[in-house]
């Protein structure tokens, strides 16, 4: 059963974003993760690269797919997880925490407007799975 | 459910075979079109590689230039996949609309079915991992064809058609290949360390057409089938058609940008692509 952390935002592509001041720290999803099945590896920008909201900002493969990640907010990336070079599993076992993606300086805190609360991603899962 | 869209049939270069369903796939990204099948082939022997692939510790790239073999890396995830005597299909389509909104495990279920039909209409007897209830192996060998994954088809316990996916901002693309035939020695030479037979595979994993006596089937004879085998599971006929325009241009841009490049084809690098909507 997926989880959605209250204090998070989130994408109808299934990444989040957890905002501390001017910064945003990006993951994919607990629901992402289970669809995805194990999480094989990820690529990631390097820091100072530009990323824009609902662009790419890099790539995720389980076992057989890839998948583009959508990055929530626009951007300089500030840090990169570089956890995920030694176990890119905790993206599967631990995706609100340790399995963080990357920390991006925000150029404009309202795109925030534009993302789901939890309740919002939930019902957005919710109807996806119904419509399945 | 709506028509499907056929791309017949033909023969590509290396890089303009991935540029094409590249294309495909990122202009089904962008608005709605009709999923569409493809089948192509290869004008020269080609090693292509996955996503994530390390070609240089995965691909014996010496004995690949001495060959005159293509390297060229996908746009899906996966493994290593020698082109000779095979046939390709890609599919792409919407992960909003029927059949595909099911999800990733659907998707591949879906086509594996369609797979299925066609092929059983050659007279072959499969099976596919996971529609039985087993689970498939998660393949970490740099081979595609070492083992089977869910919703792979299987003749007799062995692989003959691999197949792998990408998936973005509601399109996705799933590539596969049907052995025609199958060189044993291709793997050896042309894929490094003990990738293309490891220790643990299964043994003798790979079977092909004129492995299980259908020799004299071609690439389109297969893919004449493999047409039949979608248009029965959709129940809808597919419409032959040419590309379009827009992505004839998109993917002339991707052939010279991307992969007729080594950055993305060795490197892996350079390979993302955005568009403004």
């Amino acid at each position: 059963m997926a989880v959605f952390p209250e204090d998070l935002l989130y994408t109808r592509e299934h990444t989040w974003v957890r905002v501390d001041g001017n910064q945003a720290t990006i993951g994919i999803t607990d629901h992402a993760q289970e669809k995805l099945g194990e999480i094989l590896s990820v690529e990631l920008p390097a820091v100072d690269t530009y990323v824009e909201q609902d662009e790419s900002f890099g790539v995720i493969e389980s076992t057989k797919t890839t998948t583009e990640l959508i990055s929530p907010v626009s951007g300089e990336v500030v840090v990169v997880n570089d956890d995920l070079a030694d176990d890119v599993g905790i993206i599967n076992s631990d995706p609100y925490d340790t399995g963080w993606m990357i920390i991006v300086e925000m150029d404009d805190p309202s795109e925030l407007d534009n993302l789901l609360d939890a309740e919002g991603y939930e019902d957005f899962v919710e109807a996806d799975e119904e419509a399945d | 459910m709506k028509p499907w869209r056929l791309i017949p049939f033909r023969a590509c270069d290396p890089f303009e075979a991935m540029a094409v369903d590249e294309a495909l796939y990122r202009l089904q990204g962008r608005r709605e079109t009709a999923p569409t099948l493809r089948f192509f082939g290869w004008t020269r022997r080609t090693v292509s590689v996955g996503y994530f692939q390390d070609v240089r510790r995965e691909v014996n790239l010496d004995a690949c230039r001495a060959e005159s073999v293509a390297v060229v890396r996908r746009p899906t995830g996966g493994k290593a996949v020698i082109h000779d005597g095979d046939l390709c299909y890609s599919v792409t389509g919407r992960t909003d609309s029927p059949p595909f909104s099911g999800g990733l495990t659907d998707t591949y279920r879906f086509i594996g079915r369609c797979l299925a039909r066609g092929l059983e209409g050659l007279g072959l007897v499969l099976s596919m991992p996971g529609e039985d209830g087993a689970a498939g192996d998660v393949n970490r060998d740099a081979f595609c064809f070492t083992r089977p994954a869910r919703y792979e088809i299987l003749v007799r316990g062995r692989k003959i058609c691999g197949s792998a996916q990408s998936r973005s901002r509601g399109a996705f693309l799933q590539q596969g290949s049907l052995l025609l035939d199958f060189r044993r020695d291709l793997p050896d030479r042309l894929l490094k360390r003990s990738a293309a037979r490891p220790a643990d595979a299964p043994e003798d994993p790979v079977t092909s057409l004129r492995g299980e006596g259908l020799g004299a089937v071609d690439a389109e004879s297969a893919a004449s089938s493999l047409r039949a085998g979608f248009e029965e599971v959709l129940g809808v006929p597919l419409v032959a058609g040419p590309l379009t325009g827009e992505e004839v241009a998109l993917a002339r841009e991707l052939g010279e940008e991307k992969y007729g490049t080594e950055t993305w084809n060795l490197e892996g690098k350079g390979g993302r692509w955005t568009f403004e909507s």
